[in-house]
């Protein structure tokens, strides 16, 4: 055994010292921040904070009880660092721009600043580390009892030590007074510790140092090797199938995530992280520190296994070789690193978890309910300060407490797992954060509230036996007997260990939810714009958010709260001198997002942001610049979308044009056809009048009866020629619609009946038949009713005209048929051969016969008619022989005057 | 200055690649190849593979991280970045 004085008084030296290096470290750091504080050696060292004393004691106890699974704890931190390209260095460029100050803060900030999401992890950040906190003081007092043990080490490493909860206490009240003095003394921009990371660089140098000492030790102890090291080894480690299964993947899988989450590790790696080149050294010299500690776990584990008592605690064989052994100065050397180990770690988790509860529970409380000091600058910022000390003096007796009330029954691994578990439960919303735009503020609040239910039933409150909330009966059956609802085995899992069930079931919750209630929202404008600050981060450059958010404040308020939070001297180098004269001077844009920014980083942005939007007076966010902002590939999307609808109207306008131009040289060419085919029709005529009139000049004594047969002939040209001219004219007045048309509702049967009549004479002259076979009763149609008779004569009038057959007949047949009402005249002559059909509605046309007497713009005119009234005028399929033309025009629309009385 | 951004390319690609076969390693099924109870002159074949995986994993990331030359991206985000203090 050793004294206790004796012990005691090396461990005040020692922290004596870590002292004089945290302040020089601080002086240091004031003086030249390039210096080799901020080195990658020292923050590899800071990162190895991550091996508390459950790996300096407990994972000697894992190997002595499971073999080779206490290696996963280290291999999960080893991939994420060796794979930092993929996310840790996307996670430290992060924190680094947006000066994140712990965990909450990054997740809150990327969520839209949400503070109820920061207030969330912090409380699950807060639960989660108190059984790790009581790891470290069960490690700690074991080992102080062990090493001053009145009757020998190995006799107290033997017997069930009762733990000593007075010495328990003394130690958490030494490690509350050992942050506060190191951690809160200042709030400093950045949140950034360093004389505490020179002096946890040291610890991991003493803890690694004293383990490889033991190590060698021991191994130079043993003779015949390397075999002789593996003299006593357990089934464990020689038959070692059953290690690697499912609980090997969880293991590595929670370790991974815990180097990442736990908030001491996040605030290592991310907060106090000054460049790139740091985590570029820490890729691979992180996992070789890992290794070192590692190396020499299996041969001390397998040197207690065979040669202390059986029954000795193996958490304790760091300690215990030595001592039974004799050997006092290797066993205080290891207490020493037992001891580093776990202050270190006590320090750093407090400190970020009290920057943690400061910023993101009681800032916002006090903010909500006014209760912070408003007097002065001063007081603002001790009040902060004494947010944060009460913080760490809760954050510690916390874990007192847990270690209180759990007992001490189980192994050190075990609960450090359980703390693992919890905070694994950031996990998917920080990854998915980082790389999935869609994440919403409210997806994540409800994964992790989900997965932290699920840890706290499932795992952290069976934890404590029965000595909290839950009773052993309902651990072993399920509360009210509820088979199904047993903390270990929910829905009847019950095929793993307790962990890795706890960590199926969280999970899955966790992600599920997450998932789910993310693309069941929209996440706020806020939240959007963070989104692609936080996934774009090496894409872009970071835009002001003052392009998208519009505010209005006072430079004198803002500067307030500014000298508040952050102090004078800080305050006067954001404010450009001279602002502050006009007490109602307007901050512009830029200016609010700086001092927000810079807020940030000493206070968390969800903070920073309630604090400025306090005297903010107007707040509007740009939609515009909102949309600008807007996925990227979707704008490029949307783009080549828009192109392509405009390409495509492009072209839609040039076939236009092209239908449009050749309908043109259509009608120029019908044009050209009908001018000369006018001047042929009126050549004709006026060649036989010019001829006969020229006879009667030249001859005027010819016989009365050849003078009055030619006189004859010149008057009947003159009346062709004139039908002639009416009929262009009529055709004219009729394509420029501004022909005479009366247009009301009309019964067409009258029409037709007129038209019959007047053809009448005609007919009987050329011996035609005319014939009426079924009519339309009760029809009305709109239009001129004079235009439709006139169709119906020209139509009548060539039937009888054109009819060569030896017993002539017409015959004309109406009906309304499909809401039309229809007319067809047919005849039974020769019929118009196929190659005529299109041809005989042109102008000039006429059909191939010899008695020719019309203009031939009869059916033209027709036809222009019927279009007028919007119908059409076509010729039947040929049937039987003969001619049949179909007349249609709809029927009048207005049903009140639709059956005249 | 061409060879040198491949060379660098091809770093990149490595450090991507290197985290999934450390996973591919140290999982099941490939562990269980050395699972079996054999020792080599007296030390059980997994602590040699897994301590020796373990260490070539390292080395690897420490030869990776040599060749990693901050890219362009970086460059610019430390250029924009504000004042630290």
């Amino acid at each position: 055994m050793l004294p206790a004085d004796v012990v005691i008084l090396v461990c005040l030296v020692y922290v004596l010292i870590l002292f004089a290096v945290a302040f020089a470290g601080d002086r240091r750091a004031r003086k030249d921040q390039g210096g080799w504080l901020s080195s990658p050696l020292v923050y590899t060292l800071s990162i190895s904070i991550y091996c508390t004393s459950w790996t300096f004691f407990g994972a000697v106890g894992s190997a002595a009880r499971n073999g080779l699974e206490f290696v996963t704890i280290y291999l999960g931190p080893t991939i994420v660092f060796v794979g930092w390209w993929i996310f840790l260095r996307k996670l430290v460029t992060i924190g680094r721009i947006h000066h994140t100050t712990s965990i909450a803060d990054l997740i809150s900030a990327r969520f839209g600043k949400n503070p109820a999401l920061g207030a969330l992890v912090t409380v699950v950040a807060l639960v989660a580390t108190a059984p790790y906190i009581a790891l470290q003081l069960k490690a700690l007092t074991a080992s102080y009892q062990v090493i001053t043990f009145h009757a020998g080490a190995v006799t107290a490493a033997n017997i069930p030590l009762a733990p000593d909860y007075s010495t328990a206490f003394w130690v958490a009240a030494g490690l509350c007074v050992f942050s506060i003095i190191f951690g809160v003394r200042n709030i400093d921009v950045n949140e950034r510790h360093q004389g505490v990371v020179a002096a946890i660089a040291l610890e991991a140098v003493v803890k690694l140092v004293a383990l490889l000492v033991v190590g060698i030790w021991v191994v130079s102890s043993v003779g015949d090797l390397p075999a002789g090291a593996f003299a006593h080894a357990p089934v464990s480690l020689l038959d070692p199938e059953g290690t690697f299964g499912t609980r090997w993947v969880t293991l590595c899988f929670l370790a991974g995530a815990a180097v990442i989450c736990l908030p001491r590790q996040f605030q290592v790696t991310v907060v106090e992280n000054s460049s790139e080149s740091q985590l570029r050294t820490a890729s691979w010299l992180f996992p070789a520190y890992l290794f070192l500690i590692c190396l020499f776990v299996v041969p001390i584990a397998l040197a207690g296994l065979g040669r202390l008592p059986s029954g000795s605690n193996p958490d304790l064989f760091v300690l215990t070789l030595p001592l039974s052994a004799g050997q006092d100065t290797i066993a205080m050397l290891a207490f020493l690193g037992g001891f580093s180990s776990a202050t270190s770690m006590v320090i750093v988790s407090s400190i970020a978890l009290s920057t943690m509860i400061s910023n993101h529970i009681v800032m916002p409380l006090a903010l909500r309910f006014s209760l912070v000091p408003e007097a002065s600058a001063q007081m603002m910022r001790s009040f902060i300060l004494g947010a944060r000390r009460a913080s760490i003096v809760f954050i510690i007796l916390l874990g007192f407490l847990y270690f209180r009330l759990s007992g001490t029954s189980e192994a050190l691994a075990a609960i450090g797992l359980i703390s693992f578990c919890g905070v694994a439960q950031f996990l998917p919303s920080l990854v998915g954060g980082l790389y999935w735009r869609r994440a919403t503020e409210r997806g994540a609040i409800a994964g992790i509230a989900a997965g932290f239910a699920v840890w706290l039933y499932a795992l952290f409150l069976p934890s404590f036996g029965d000595s909290f909330v839950m009773s052993a009966t309902m651990i072993r059956e399920g509360p009210w007997g509820l088979e199904w609802l047993r903390p270990h085995g929910l829905f009847g899992l019950d095929r793993f260990d307790s962990l890795v069930h706890a960590v199926i079931w969280s999970m899955l919750a966790n992600i599920t939810l997450f998932v789910g209630v993310s693309l069941a929202t929209e996440p706020t404008p806020l939240a959007r714009y963070q989104s692609r600050l936080f996934v774009d981060v090496f894409r872009r450059q970071t835009e002001g958010e003052f392009s998208v958010i519009r505010r209005i404040a006072r430079v004198a308020e803002l500067r307030q709260i500014a000298d508040r939070v952050l102090g004078a001297s800080e305050a006067l180098a954001l404010f450009p001198g001279g602002t502050a004269r006009d007490p109602n001077a307007i901050a512009s844009d830029d200016l609010i997002s700086q001092v927000e920014h810079r807020l940030g980083a000493s206070v968390g942005a969800a903070t920073a942001r309630a604090l400025v939007s306090s005297v903010v007076t107007s707040e509007s966010i740009s939609v515009d610049e909102l949309k600008r902002l807007a996925d990227e590939t979707e704008q490029i999307r949307a783009y080549s979308a828009e192109l392509e609808r405009n390409s495509r109207q492009l072209e839609a306008a040039a076939a236009e044009l092209t239908r449009a131009n050749a309908r043109l040289r259509e009608i120029d060419m019908q044009k050209d056809d009908f001018l000369s085919q006018v001047s042929h029709e009126v050549r004709t005529p006026m060649t036989s009048i010019r001829s006969f009139s020229d006879i009667l000049l030249s001859n005027p004594d010819l016989p009365a009866g050849d003078m009055d047969r030619y006189l004859r002939i010149i008057q009947n040209e003159s009346l062709r020629l004139t039908r002639l001219l009416d009929g262009i004219l009529d055709l004219n007045r009729m394509e420029n619609g501004v022909m005479g048309w009366d247009g009301r509702p009309f019964d067409p049967e009258a029409a037709l009946d007129r038209a019959m009549e007047s053809c009448e004479a005609l007919a009987k002259a050329a011996h035609v038949a005319m014939k009426r076979r079924a009519r339309a009763s009760k029809v009305v149609v709109d239009g001129d009713e004079d235009r439709l008779a006139q169709v119906f004569i020209n139509l009548i009038s060539n039937a009888i005209r054109y009819n060569t057959s030896a017993s002539p007949l017409v015959t004309v047949t109406t009906a309304v048929r499909k809401g039309a009402y229809e007319a067809r005249i047919s005849d039974n002559g020769p019929g118009i051969p196929e190659g005529e059909r299109d041809r005989i509605f042109a102008k000039f046309a006429r059909g191939p016969m010899p008695r020719q007497v019309g203009a031939g713009l009869g059916l033209a005119i027709s036809r222009q008619i019927v279009d007028r009234f919007g119908g059409t005028l076509e010729l039947a399929s040929p049937g039987g022989g003969g001619a049949e033309f179909v007349l249609t025009i709809p029927l009048h629309t207005n049903p009140a005057a639709k059956r005249p009385s | 200055m061409k060879n040198a951004e491949r060379e660098n390319r091809g770093a990149r690609d490595a450090a991507a690649i290197l985290p999934f076969v450390s996973v591919v390693l140290i999982f099941p099924p490939l562990v269980y190849i050395f699972a079996a109870p054999v020792a080599v002159a007296g030390v059980p074949l997994i602590v040699l593979y897994l301590f020796g995986v373990w260490a070539a994993i390292i080395l690897a990331a420490y030869l990776v991280s040599r060749r990693l030359k901050p890219g362009v991206e970086d460059a610019a985000i430390r250029a924009s970045s504000p004042g630290r203090r």
